[in-house]
C-alpha cells in the first residue's frame, strides 16, 4: 500500500530535485522582486532637457553587494554633473536622469531589464551588467535596437566583439590575465604552480590564459581545480597542491569562496604565494579572510594613486555619498557615466534613440581621450578601452600598489 | 609527505566534512522515515544556525561553547515551529503537500535572512581558530577535530536514544506502522515534535560547528539540502544507520576524488557511486524495501 502511494510523489520528488538543483546552481533562487529605483536627480538650475540614462546590475542576489557598489558609484558621477550644471549639449546644459535595474546576475533577467529600459523608459543609453553572462545576454537586446551600451565589468574578452554598440571601460580578461602573469614571472621566483579557479568562462579563461604564459616561460603549473560557486570545503584541493610541493597558487574567484581557499591554506599551515584574477580589491576580501590574505598578489582597475588626482577625488566623495567602500567597480561605473558625459558633449545635440543619434554617439565614444578616476583610457574599435590596471599586494591589512600597466 | 600520509589526510578531509553531511541528513531521514513527510526546508536550519551563532557570539558576546549550546535550542525551536506551522497542517495529505509547502518555507526563510542580514558573508573566529594539531601522520585545526569528535559522539547519543529509550522505540513503532502504533497510544504529534526538535539540533549543531571553519551566508542552505538528500537517498530513505554511514562515505569519497583527480570530478565520482549503489540496492545502503507486499 505504501509502495504504491508513494510512487508518484516519488517521480515528483525527483522532479523537484532536478529543478532545485538547477536553481542551486543559479543561486537567488527567490530574491525580493526585482526593483525598480526611479532616481530623480536633483534638477540642475533651468535644465533644457533630460537626458536618460538606464543601469542594469545585480542589487539582489548573493553579488548584491558589488552591484549595490556599481550603481552608487553611477549615482554619484551623475550628481556631481547634474549639481555643476549638467550635460553641456550645444551650449544648453541637460540634466541627467539615471534609471536602475534589478538583473539578480541571471542572463533572462538582465534581457527583460534592458527591453524594459530601453522600450518602456526610452533610456538613450545604458551603463551594465556586471557579469559577463548577463552581459551577453542583454547586449542583444541594445544591439537589435541600436543603443549604447558601456560596462564598467564584465571582462569576458567576448563581450567587446559581440556588438558594435557595446563599450567597455576596463580591461579586459586576457589584458588583465597576462599583465598578471608577466609581472610574476618577471618579478617572483616561481618553480611551480597550481591553480584554483570558478567553473564558469571566467574562470576557466583566466586558468588557460595564465597557465599559457607561465608555463613558456619553465614554470611547471599543475592542472586547474576548478569549483564550484557556492562550494566551502577546500581542504583536499589544497592538501593536495601542498604535497605536490607548490610555491605559488593562481585563483580565479570572488570574495567568498577566496577568502575561505586563502583561510583554509593557512589552517593547515600552507605557506604558499596566493596571486589573484578577479574581484578582490575589496576591503570585505580583507575582513573576511584576515591575516590569510597577507602577502597576496591581485590585480585592481582602480586604487587612491597620488599620480592621479581624479582617483583621490573619487575615493572621498565616494565614501562620503554612499557610506562604503571606495574601490574599483563603483570607480569604474562612475567613469562610465562621465564617458557618456563626454561623448554627449562632443555630439551637441538633443540625446534621443534615433539611429543617427545613436551613430554619432558612438563615434563620439570611439574618438574619446578620456582620464577619470581609472586614469587615461581610450575605446579600441571593438569598443574595448585601451587602459591601465593595478598590480597590489596585500600588507598589513591593506593594498598596497606594486605596480601600474598601461597599453 | 609521503603518499600513505597523503591519502591518510585526505581522508581526515573526507570524514570532517563527512560529519557535516551525516548531521544534516539524520534530521532530514528521520523526518521522512518516521512522518513520510520531506523537508525540503531542512537546509535551512544548517544555515539559520551560522546567523544564530553571528547573533549570540558575535553581537551578544557570548562564550563560543554556550552560544554552541543556545543555537543549538534556538534552532531546535524553529524545527518545532516547522511542525506546528507547517508539517502538522499537512499530515496526512498528499505526499506533495509538504514538499512544496516546505519549499515554501525554504524561499522565506532565505528572504528573511537576506533582507535582515544581507548578501555578503560572515565571518567568525572563536577560541579554536588558528590551532592547528599535528598528530603523528596528519594534521588537522582545532575547529575541525572539535567539529568531529562531537559529531560522531552526538550522533552515536542520537543513534542510541532512538534505540534503547522508550521514546526512542516509540518513535521507531510510527516509523514501521504509523496506524498500529497509534492504536498502541502512541501520541503521533509528541513524536513529530521530537523528531523535528532533533533534527533541528542536529543541523543546528552542525551549522554551529563549521560556520566558523567556512563563511556564513544565505545561500547554504541550498547546498546543505542538496548534499543531504543524496547522503538520505544513498543510506535508505528513512534509516538513521544508513544516514550517518553515506555522510561519511560521501565526504571520504569527494575528498579522495579531489585529491587523486581533480575538483571539477568531484560531483561525477560521487553521484556516480550513488547510482551504483542504488542500482545494486534501490532501497539504499540500509533501507528496507517497503513492507506488507505494498
Amino acid at each position: 500500500m505504501l509502495r504504491k502511494k508513494l510512487l508518484p510523489a516519488w517521480l515528483i520528488l525527483v522532479l523537484l530535485v532536478a529543478v532545485g538543483v538547477g536553481v542551486a546552481g543559479c543561486t537567488p533562487a527567490a530574491e525580493a522582486p526585482p526593483e525598480e529605483e526611479e532616481e530623480e536627480a536633483p534638477e540642475a538650475p533651468e535644465a533644457a532637457g533630460e537626458v536618460l540614462m538606464g543601469l542594469i546590475g545585480p542589487l539582489s542576489g548573493s553579488i548584491a553587494y558589488y552591484g549595490q557598489l556599481m550603481r552608487e558609484g553611477a549615482r554619484l558621477a551623475v550628481q556631481e554633473i547634474n549639481q555643476a550644471g549638467g550635460v553641456n549639449i550645444g551650449g544648453k546644459p541637460y540634466s541627467i536622469k539615471l534609471i536602475v535595474e534589478d538583473d539578480r546576475a541571471l542572463p533572462a533577467d538582465s534581457v527583460s531589464a534592458a527591453e524594459k529600459l530601453i522600450h518602456d523608459n526610452g533610456v538613450h543609453m545604458l551603463v551594465g551588467s556586471f557579469t559577463s553572462t548577463a552581459t551577453l545576454a542583454n547586449l542583444e537586446v541594445s544591439k537589435r535596437a541600436n543603443i549604447v551600451q558601456i560596462t564598467p565589468v564584465a571582462v569576458a574578452d567576448a563581450v567587446c566583439p559581440a556588438s558594435p554598440w557595446m563599450f567597455r571601460n576596463v580591461p579586459n580578461q586576457t589584458m588583465q590575465t597576462s599583465f598578471n602573469a608577466n609581472w610574476v614571472r618577471d618579478n617572483l621566483d616561481i618553480k611551480k604552480a597550481g591553480i584554483i579557479a570558478s567553473d564558469d568562462d571566467y574562470g576557466r579563461g583566466g586558468a588557460d590564459i595564465w597557465a599559457k604564459i607561465m608555463t613558456e616561460d619553465g614554470v611547471e603549473v599543475l592542472k586547474p581545480e576548478f569549483f564550484q560557486i557556492g562550494d566551502t570545503e577546500f581542504s583536499s584541493q589544497l592538501t593536495k597542491l601542498r604535497a605536490q610541493g607548490v610555491d605559488t597558487i593562481f585563483l580565479v574567484a570572488l570574495i567568498t569562496e577566496g577568502s575561505q581557499i586563502v583561510t583554509q591554506a593557512q589552517e593547515i599551515g600552507m605557506d604558499v604565494q596566493f596571486i589573484g584574477l578577479g574581484g578582490f580589491a575589496s576591503d570585505r576580501f580583507l575582513e573576511l579572510a584576515g591575516e590569510a590574505a597577507e602577502g597576496m598578489v591581485h590585480v585592481s582597475y582602480w586604487e587612491p594613486d597620488p599620480n592621479n588626482p581624479a582617483s583621490m577625488h573619487y575615493r572621498d566623495a565616494f565614501v562620503e555619498f554612499s557610506g562604503l567602500e571606495a574601490e574599483m567597480f563603483g570607480a569604474a561605473a562612475y567613469d562610465a557615466v562621465y564617458i557618456l558625459k563626454t561623448a554627449m558633449e562632443t555630439v551637441g545635440e538633443p540625446p534621443s534613440q534615433d539611429l543617427a543619434y545613436q551613430e554619432k554617439l558612438r563615434e563620439a565614444m570611439l574618438d574619446i581621450e578620456f582620464t577619470g578616476a581609472q586614469g587615461p583610457m581610450h575605446f579600441n574599435e571593438d569598443g574595448q578601452a585601451q587602459i591601465g590596471l593595478y598590480l597590489v599586494r596585500v600588507e598589513g591589512g591593506k593594498r598596497v600598489i606594486l605596480g601600474r600597466w598601461d597599453p | 609527505m609521503g603518499t600513505f600520509s597523503v591519502i591518510f589526510q585526505q581522508f581526515i578531509n573526507g570524514l570532517t566534512i563527512g560529519g557535516v553531511y551525516a548531521m544534516v541528513a539524520v534530521g532530514l531521514t528521520l523526518v521522512f522515515g518516521i512522518l513520510r513527510q520531506m523537508n525540503w526546508a531542512h537546509g535551512e536550519l544548517y544555515m539559520l544556525a551560522g546567523y544564530a551563532l553571528v547573533i549570540t557570539y558575535t553581537m551578544m558576546n557570548v562564550p563560543y561553547y554556550v552560544a554552541v549550546i543556545l543555537t543549538v535550542l534556538m534552532v531546535a525551536f524553529v524545527g518545532l515551529l516547522y511542525e506546528w506551522l507547517v508539517f502538522r497542517p499537512v499530515r496526512g495529505k498528499p505526499f506533495v503537500n509538504a514538499i512544496v509547502c516546505s519549499l515554501g518555507v525554504s524561499i522565506f526563510v532565505w528572504n528573511i535572512v537576506l533582507a535582515l542580514f544581507g548578501g555578503t558573508p560572515y565571518k567568525l573566529a572563536t577560541p579554536l581558530t588558528g590551532k592547528i594539531m599535528r598528530l603523528g601522520l596528519f594534521s588537522i585545526s582545532g575547529q575541525r577535530l572539535m567539529t568531529l569528535v562531537v559529531g560522531v559522539m552526538i550522533i552515536g547519543a542520537v543513534y542510541y536514544w532512538i534505540q534503547k529509550t522508550r521514546a526512542g522505540r516509540a518513535m521507531r513503532a510510527v516509523e514501521q506502522d504509523g496506524e498500529a502504533a497509534r492504536l498502541m497510544g502512541v501520541n503521533i504529534n509528541r513524536i513529530a515534535e521530537v523528531t523535528f526538535a532533533i533534527g533541528g539540533g542536529l543541523a543546528g549543531l552542525a551549522g554551529a560547528l563549521v560556520g566558523p571553519i567556512f563563511v556564513i551566508e544565505p545561500r547554504v542552505g541550498a547546498w546543505a539540502v542538496g548534499k543531504a538528500f543524496a547522503v538520505v537517498v544513498m543510506g535508505g530513505m528513512g534509516s538513521v544507520m544508513g544516514s550517518i554511514f553515506a555522510g561519511f562515505t560521501l565526504g571520504v569519497i569527494e575528498s579522495l576524488a579531489i585529491g587523486f583527480l581533480a575538483t571539477q570530478y568531484r560531483d561525477l565520482i560521487a553521484y556516480l557511486m550513488i547510482i551504483v549503489i542504488l542500482w545494486i540496492r534501490p532501497q539504499g545502503l540500509f533501507g528496507r524495501i517497503a513492507q506488507k507486499g505494498a
